[in-house]
């Protein structure tokens, strides 16, 4: 129970720190924002991009301490209450469904508000999931990508008090503004404060996504436009982990939000301002907001060509979010090709001559490339999720439904301008890298097309519009019951009804290995690990398969009994070995234990086993570990 | 002197009918606005089931496809 408390205090102390960071930006800024809704989600995620860069800057100059981090967060939080309580008032006052202003739009397409049976009945069901998406949150990290990189990395940062280079993890040079976040977690929290701050990022996304829509067909609408995106499983199922892909579509929707002020709304020119300092945030999360940006540059070409907006004006727009993008995010960019040659490494590292792992290769495309192949992509990615990353990433059914009747649809003014961005991004992500939680920062247009759909659904005949309803709110329900199922089997350990190590040690396989490790190895070990998950360990851990990649070190072993030699004199004084021995599931490559085991066959007492154990994991495969001690 | 007027013949007809259409379907792609004029009109029975239609196979193949992962 106190674990669970000290996550909520620290959860609670970290958004009220970037509460406390933002506000005074947004301030400064001074774009008249005053809608209580707009308020808190520019403050926050100011607050967050703002403290994000700070821990890099902090780290890049190896003064990493949990002092400084402690100091600072809580001078911030304070700062946050104080400044939420100065607003307090005008925040209670304003924050009603209705009462934001109707957009022009919205006027002209004579757009009357939701019925308040439909907007709570979906918001609830919006609620439910987020709800389950929250309990699963609460329970201690067990996400493969968590536990090898989003976590592990900043867990190695701290333990070194510096963003210190990796040469054997080729994601430590990746932009890492989310990593920052959870860094701040670990300092102020643990693993599931980084878990809840994921989470929030995804409300924060749905509130995005009711600006967006706002902008469109007023407050009411917009609210059902931010529901769609927490009742999309891919989303729901992101938040209940420490990853990147929600909160860079979080990013990249604020700089759209931004963007359309300053250039469709034509209101004031520091939403350009804001719109670059958005766009730097999504391009220091991750690689894939490039995309988005050039999906945007496209469009704004496009006006350009058109001479709609005053192109003097556009072009110092478009150079202003350019500067304060670049500025936010270079320092990523700028230590990738320090240290690996490469600013986007390892895309393009073919193109640059830099060596690095293939990443546009077939395996990750498993569409072809022609014109009805893509006609084909959006009802392969919503069936098929599997061959496209994974399930738990998928869309849902929601927008193959509605996208292709927007065809019987009204225009919309402003909409157009979206999905045109919206489809330069799938076409991107359809030569390049098919997997469906690289099309989150597309979601909320989707989103917002949606509604637009649901509103037009009343010019329909009365029969064909029921059916229609009956089938959206079936696949609504369906989009609720699902995280609450998958939380299910975490509501013990989220409440505080179980032990967190005793969940661990059921849930994620190297959670044994690391326990034992943690409490017999020196500070100064050093192990080569088959399995990527690496969290748990407090010791260096090396992913194998990199390493063996680099290094090709298995062509060195010539003769059984010099492998524990090489590898001592590489650095290593453990192994961590990890075979599949049944079921289905991820096959290890087997070089590592192949070589090991030949070794011991000659001399046993080459390596030493601490721990052995079998452990069913989450993919269906059954799989022995052996933590090995080099002699 | 004016040039006697000609009567324009059925395919030049077509022609100019064909050139309209094409203009009006290039405008519409291009316009970006509302259309309130429009609210009260209603969407066509064929149109609109059509759209059902779609609904319909989308949503039965979705909750097939969630039947059986549910089940693996």
């Amino acid at each position: 129970m106190a674990d669970y408390l000290i996550s909520w205090i620290a959860v609670v102390e970290i958004a009220l720190a970037a509460f406390g960071l933002g506000r005074p930006i947004l301030r400064g800024l001074r774009l008249g924002v005053d809608d209580a809704l707009d308020i808190l989600v520019w403050s926050v995620s100011l607050g967050f991009l703002f403290a994000g860069m700070l821990w890099a800057v902090l780290g890049m100059c190896g003064a990493l301490y949990w002092p400084v981090v402690g100091v600072i967060t809580l001078s911030a939080s304070f700062a946050g209450l104080g400044q939420l309580f100065l607003d307090l008032q005008p925040l209670w006052m304003k924050f009603d469904t209705f009462s934001a202003p109707v957009p022009p739009a919205s006027r002209q397409a004579a757009i009357p508000p939701p019925r308040r049976w439909l907007l709570y009945s979906i918001l609830a069901l919006a609620g439910l999931a987020s709800g389950g998406a929250l309990i699963s949150a609460m329970a201690p990290p067990t996400a493969g990508d968590a536990l090898c990189y989003h976590l592990e990395l900043p867990k190695t940062f701290l333990q070194h008090h510096a963003i210190v280079f990796l040469p054997y993890s080729e994601t430590s040079t990746y932009p890492l503004l989310a990593e920052m976040w959870y860094l701040w977690a670990l300092v102020v929290g643990d693993g599931v404060t980084a878990q809840i701050i994921h989470w929030l990022s995804g409300v924060l996304l749905a509130m995005a996504t009711v600006m967006l829509g706002t902008a469109l067909f007023g407050r009411g609408w917009g609210w059902l436009a931010g529901a769609i995106v927490l009742l999309v499983p891919g989303i729901t199922n992101q938040m209940s982990a420490p990853m990147n892909d929600v909160a860079v579509a979080l990013y990249t929707t604020l700089a759209v939000v931004a963007w359309r002020r300053a250039t469709v709304d034509h209101d004031d020119r520091r939403w350009f301002v804001l719109a670059g300092l958005m766009f730097g945030g999504a391009l220091s999360i991750k690689y894939h907001a490039i995309v988005l940006v050039l999906a945007v540059a496209a469009t704004a070409a496009w006006q350009l060509v058109r001479g709609r907006t005053a192109r003097p004006s556009l072009l110092a727009g478009v150079a202003t979010v350019a500067i304060v993008a670049v500025s936010v995010s270079g320092m990523w960019y700028v230590r990738a090709a320090v240290y690996r040659g490469n600013p986007v490494y390892p895309f393009l590292s073919h193109y640059l001559g830099t060596p690095g792992p293939p990443v546009l290769r077939d395996s990750k495309r498993p569409l072809p490339i022609g014109p009805l192949a893509i006609l084909q992509a959006p009802w392969k990615i919503s069936m098929h999720p599997e061959r496209f990353g994974g399930r738990g990433h998928r869309l849902g059914i929601m927008f193959l439904m509605a996208l292709p009747a927007l065809l019987v649809a009204r225009r919309l003014r402003g909409l157009r301008g979206l999905l045109s961005i919206a489809s330069v991004y799938f076409g991107v992500w359809y030569l390049t890298r098919q997997n469906v939680r690289f099309l989150y920062p597309i979601v909320p247009m989707l989103a917002v097309a949606t509604v637009w759909l649901w509103i037009e659904l009343r010019r329909f005949p009365r029969a064909a519009r029921l059916a229609a309803a009956g089938m959206f709110a079936a696949s609504l329900m369906l989009a609720a019951g699902v995280p609450l199922l998958h939380a299910g089997n975490k509501l013990p350990v989220a409440i505080g009804l179980q032990n967190r190590d005793d969940y661990l040690l059921r849930s994620e396989p190297t959670y044994a290995a690391a326990e034992v490790a943690n409490c017999v190895l020196p500070k100064n070990a050093r192990l080569l690990s088959q399995d990527y998950r690496a969290f748990y360990f407090d010791c260096a851990v090396v992913q194998e398969a990199t390493f063996r990649r680099l290094t090709q070190y298995e062509k060195r072993v010539t003769s059984p009994k010099e492998l524990s030699p090489l590898l001592k004199k590489a650095g290593f004084t453990h192994l961590l070995l990890a075979e599949n021995v049944g079921g289905q599931g991820i096959h290890f490559n087997d070089t590592l234990s192949r070589l090991a085991d030949a070794q011991l066959a000659h001399d046993e007492a080459a390596m030493r086993c601490l721990v052995e154990y079998r452990v069913r994991d989450r993919d269906g495969a059954l799989r022995s570990y052996r933590l090995m001690q080099l002699n | 002197m004016i040039a006697p007027l000609r009567e324009t013949t059925a395919a030049e007809r077509a022609k100019k009918r064909r050139l309209y259409r094409a203009r009006r379907v290039v405008a519409s792609a291009m316009f970006d606005g509302d259309e309130p004029h429009r609210a009260a009109e209603r969407v066509s029975h064929a149109k609109a089931w059509l759209a059902v239609a779609w609904m319909l196979v989308c949503s039965v193949a979705y909750f097939v496809q969630v039947a059986g992962w549910w089940q693996r």
